[in-house]
């Protein structure tokens, strides 16, 4: 079993309805407060309460609504798209024409997804001057993890570069594939010909297309469709433009011409479409019969054939691995991040790839407390475990990044919800913990009001943990700049299903199954709330000619939400 | 242990390296150490395995040829190996200098022959890193990674899995955790 | 900032009778231990911390062979009975750092790689690669050109380049050997 690290996951509020968060600390609705965590704890064993916990470090803070954000209630906008590989910026215009993968020569192995380099067939030159000598001859990629090479489907590239246009142009077996100028003339040529009545239908080399001539020979069938179908004078509009249908474009038409009797005439004459009949019109008809198939799987045998991964990659998802082709690497993009409410820039990537400082960057981590959880005494049982029915203590220890003290208040329902409930008791559910001042501030006096009256010796955290001082309630365990630990005692449930009825909780009694995966987790719910004045600087400034300092406002600021903390696995007993 | 445990684990250098001494690094000359770099146990260090350079040309700069660059506040746990790649180019063998930036975390037991780590890259236990891969700054590499020779690794990757695959991205708020100094103000000789 | 060996304080690991060939290239702080046999072959390189341990059966390594750092060469604790023949492994074949080769026999042209680990009495054919942190298990016989690659993957290998890779090796032997200073002596 892997060691269980304790963690602390917060919900972000933008998924809870019902806790709202009041914005102006006015009269301090305690009362309400209780009620609130009675009727609606949050059960972080809630089938939804998984997509919306994060831990610190992924949430983000807007300062225009003071309120947290995590990335599912943050709008996502592309700054640049690059590829992984060769870490080159693709313009978007280029990403909206040539797609969304790289088109010079990144390419991975289609069996293994290593990336694939280019290397020449000639044997290395050997002998003096060796460095100098060109090396000439056929390219082929080859993977250097699982050791395939190009070869093995048939293709050798010419030059060591620009291997997408090359490998747009050869198949697998290095027959050459059409490019769309080709694809065209090749289709006309066959139109004539097959005008001539001469074509057979049901002819090999006609039905199998591959992926990009059937794409292409469809699109110009219904193109012609189009043209032909909807009527050019009545609408005004040729048959090209868009891709409505006629019957839209017609009644569109009509609510505007309603009522005239040519408004009858455009729908019927809007006709029919048909559909391709053949090859070259783009009809793929799948070969009912499997025989080939079956007959390639003898001879290549269960090695020979793609497994799912492998075909996913593929865009024609081939059955066999010499159909496998090398797969183009996808693009990558670097994205800012807004605020879905107030549209305030929370996070904003430089929008070169090389560089990776942040322009704007206002995450959680500066605006609201880490809780870090850690046991006060080391755990008894050798593995790790909680031990059931055993009290045991945590220290929960709050860093407050900001440059105010801020006030907590923390609750948490008496029992953990779900079907095992411990019991959870905090010792000291309000304490105040210190700016993060820096030390110099502190030495020079500045403002050192708020932080005076706090400032105690710091003692090191070795000497506190020694089992030193009882934890009380109503005190906090230990106290530093800006950073308070408090002490919460657990008892964690027993996990036994069976036993005394009157023994077992009402969930339990509903649910007699079979411990579930992770349920002998203890996580405990926590509600915080946080209080704490801020400077706000006066808006208007323009009146005010003399002055360096505009009128500060001491604003009250108030943000309450749920935290999970996972704090172990109890044993069973 | 022969020694008197007041020497202490760790060698302090003047420019604040903790260099344990069971660890095995060859080719010392070879290998320049950022500053406050931590290297713990057993850790090997190929400064041997030089560039050779073709036999062509010695009046370039040949000074002393460096194997292995480290950056700053670097930390590589126990039984860890730099490895500088060597591959055949244009008919001749070399190996190929490898360069580690600042703030590069290795765990233990991995084994590291890419030429170019980037700066704040955390790097698990046991992961293999294969010859001439490129990882850039902000990489998480997961435990028991295996990354092909070759590959790039973008910033702000997380990669796991055998052959390695980008399976995440690194969240703005997670940069901060990359910093080494806290780890090594922890190593003491204590 | 020397790499200072602490002096051990256990009794000596026995030297094991050794046969090396001439242009060999053994470093330093190679252990080579055990009681049976170990025989080298020409232009080996063994790089340093190798641990070559012919207790329980004796080791017999071809030319041109590449042994690196921290790799495990020879079974490491004693075999079943149908094991026994000690390891074999044939000219140009490279075992990375790491490896725990305990294979009787290892084709020519092998390349296992980093971590991996080849169990006793395994038999592995000519120019096969054994991926990273791959496992072969006791007893097991991999045919020629099979790559073991993944968590356990394996396909055959129909490149056609074998001949290049087996001058490859060749050439970097031919760089290690001056890169790394050779003490055969130590060990005959």
């Amino acid at each position: 079993m892997a060691e269980f690290k304790p963690y602390t996951y917060f919900q972000c509020p933008c998924s809870d309805n019902s806790v709202s968060v009041r914005e102006v600390g006015g009269a301090n609705p305690a009362g309400q407060e209780e009620t609130d965590e009675d009727e609606r704890t949050f059960d972080p064993r809630a089938p939804r309460a998984n997509y919306s916990l994060y831990p610190l470090e992924h949430l983000l803070y807007c300062e225009d609504c003071h309120q947290i954000r995590c990335p599912r209630c943050v709008l996502d906008e592309i700054v640049c798209w690059y590829c992984p590989n060769c870490l080159f910026e693709v313009p978007s215009s280029s990403v909206k024409s040539e797609g969304n993968r790289c088109t010079r020569s990144c390419f991975q192995c289609p069996i293994c997804t290593a990336p694939l380099s280019v290397s020449s067939t000639e044997p290395p030159p050997e002998g003096l001057g060796a460095e100098y000598a060109t090396v000439s001859g056929t390219y082929v990629l080859n993977c250097s993890y699982c050791l395939w090479s190009s070869k093995e489907i048939g293709i050798e590239l010419d030059k060591p570069n620009s291997v997408y246009a090359q490998l747009a142009k050869i198949k697998n077996g290095g027959e050459p594939l059409l490019l769309p100028k080709e694809r065209r003339k090749a289709l006309e040529e066959r139109r004539e010909a097959g005008e001539d009545g001469s074509h057979i239908p049901g002819s090999k080399e006609e039905q199998e297309l591959d992926a990009e001539s059937h794409f292409y020979n469809l699109k110009s069938f219904y193109q012609e469709q189009l043209s032909d179908s909807s009527p050019a004078g009545a609408l005004g509009l040729t048959g090209d433009y868009g891709y409505g249908s006629p019957g839209a474009l017609s009644r569109i038409m009509g609510l505007y011409t309603s009522g005239a009797l040519g408004d009858r005439k455009s729908k019927n004459k809007s006709g029919t479409m048909r559909e391709a009949h053949d090859a070259l019109e783009g009809l793929q008809i799948t070969p009912l019969s499997a025989s080939d198939a079956i007959a390639r799987l003898c001879t290549s045998g269960w090695e020979g054939t793609a497994s799912l991964s492998q075909r996913r990659e593929q865009p024609h998802n081939p059955r066999f691995v010499s159909d496998l082709r090398p797969v183009a690497n996808l693009l990558r993009t670097k994205r800012s991040k807004r605020c879905k409410t107030c549209r305030h820039i929370l996070s904003k990537p430089e929008s070169k790839v090389q560089k990776t400082h942040f322009r704007i960057r206002l995450v959680a981590l500066n605006y609201i407390p880490n809780i870090a959880i850690r046991a006060l005494q080391a755990p008894s049982a050798p593995s790790g475990l909680l031990a059931p029915l055993k009290p045991t203590q945590f220290l929960l220890t709050f860093s407050n990044p900001l440059f105010d003290s801020v006030r907590v208040n923390i609750a948490t329902p008496a029992h953990t919800p779900g079907r095992f409930g411990s019991k959870v008791t905090i010792l000291c559910p309000q304490f105040e913990v210190g700016a993060n001042t820096d030390v110099w501030d502190e030495a020079l006096g500045e403002s050192g009001g708020k932080a005076g009256s706090e400032r105690e010796k710091r003692r090191t955290k070795a000497e506190a943990s020694e089992g030193q001082g009882q934890a009380e309630a109503g005190k906090i365990w230990e106290r530093g700049r800006n950073w308070v630990s408090v002490v919460v005692e657990v008892v964690p449930a027993s996990l036994r299903l069976d036993g005394p009825e009157f023994l077992k909780s009402e969930e339990q009694r509903r649910d007699a199954g079979p411990l579930r995966e992770d349920e002998d987790v203890l996580e405990i719910p926590v509600f915080v709330r946080l209080e704490w004045e801020a400077d706000v600087a006066g808006e208007e400034g323009g009146g005010l000619a003399t002055g360096n300092k505009e009128k500060e406002v001491r604003e009250k600021r108030e943000l309450a939400y749920w935290c999970v903390l996972g704090v172990g696995r109890i044993a069973q007993d | 242990m022969s020694r008197k445990p007041a020497k202490g684990e760790y060698i302090e250098t003047d420019t604040g390296n903790k260099v344990s001494r069971r660890s095995q690094i060859i080719g010392t000359t070879n290998i320049i150490l950022g500053g406050k770099t931590v290297i713990q146990a057993e850790v090997i260090i190929r400064g041997d395995l030089l560039r050779t350079y073709p036999s062509s040309n010695p009046n370039e700069k040949q000074g002393t040829p460096v194997a292995v660059a480290i950056g700053r506040y670097c930390f590589f746990s126990r039984g860890c190996e730099l490895r500088p790649p060597g591959k055949l180019y244009k008919g001749s063998f070399s190996h190929y200098p490898l360069k580690i930036a600042d703030h590069v975390f290795v765990g233990p037991g991995s084994i590291i022959e890419a030429a170019l780590i980037g700066s704040h890259v955390n790097i698990g236990s046991n992961v293999v890193v294969g010859k001439f891969a490129i990882i850039k700054d902000f990489v998480k590499i997961l435990d028991g990674t295996v990354v092909p020779a070759n590959m790039v690794i973008p910033s702000f990757s997380i990669v796991a899995g055998r052959p390695a695959q980008i399976v995440g991205e690194i969240a703005e708020g997670e940069i901060e955790g990359f910093d080494l100094r806290e780890a090594y103000r922890a190593v003491g000789n204590s | 900032m020397s790499s200072l060996k602490r002096a051990s304080t256990a009794p000596p690991a026995p030297k094991p009778p050794v046969h090396f060939a001439p242009a060999l290239v053994i470093a330093d702080n190679a252990a080579l231990t055990g009681t049976n046999l170990i025989s080298i072959g020409l232009h080996t390189i063994i790089h340093p911390r190798a641990k070559l341990n012919s207790t329980y059966g004796p080791i017999t390594i071809g030319s041109n062979c590449i042994i690196s750092e921290r790799s495990q060469i020879g079974f490491q604790n004693p075999p079943s009975n149908s094991h026994s023949e000690g390891v074999f492994i044939e000219n140009g074949v490279v075992i990375e750092t790491g490896a725990i080769v305990e294979a009787r026999k290892v084709g020519e042209g092998s390349v296992v790689e980093v971590n991996a680990r080849i169990g006793k009495g395994a038999i592995l054919g000519k120019h096969c690669k054994v991926g990273a942190l791959c496992e072969v298990q006791a007893g097991e016989i991999i045919g020629d050109f099979t790559v073991l690659y993944a968590d356990g993957m394996r396909r055959v290998d129909r490149a056609g380049i074998e001949d290049l890779k087996l001058k490859m090796v060749g050439r970097q032997t031919e760089i290690l050997r001056k890169l790394i200073p050779s003490n055969p002596t130590k060990f005959q």
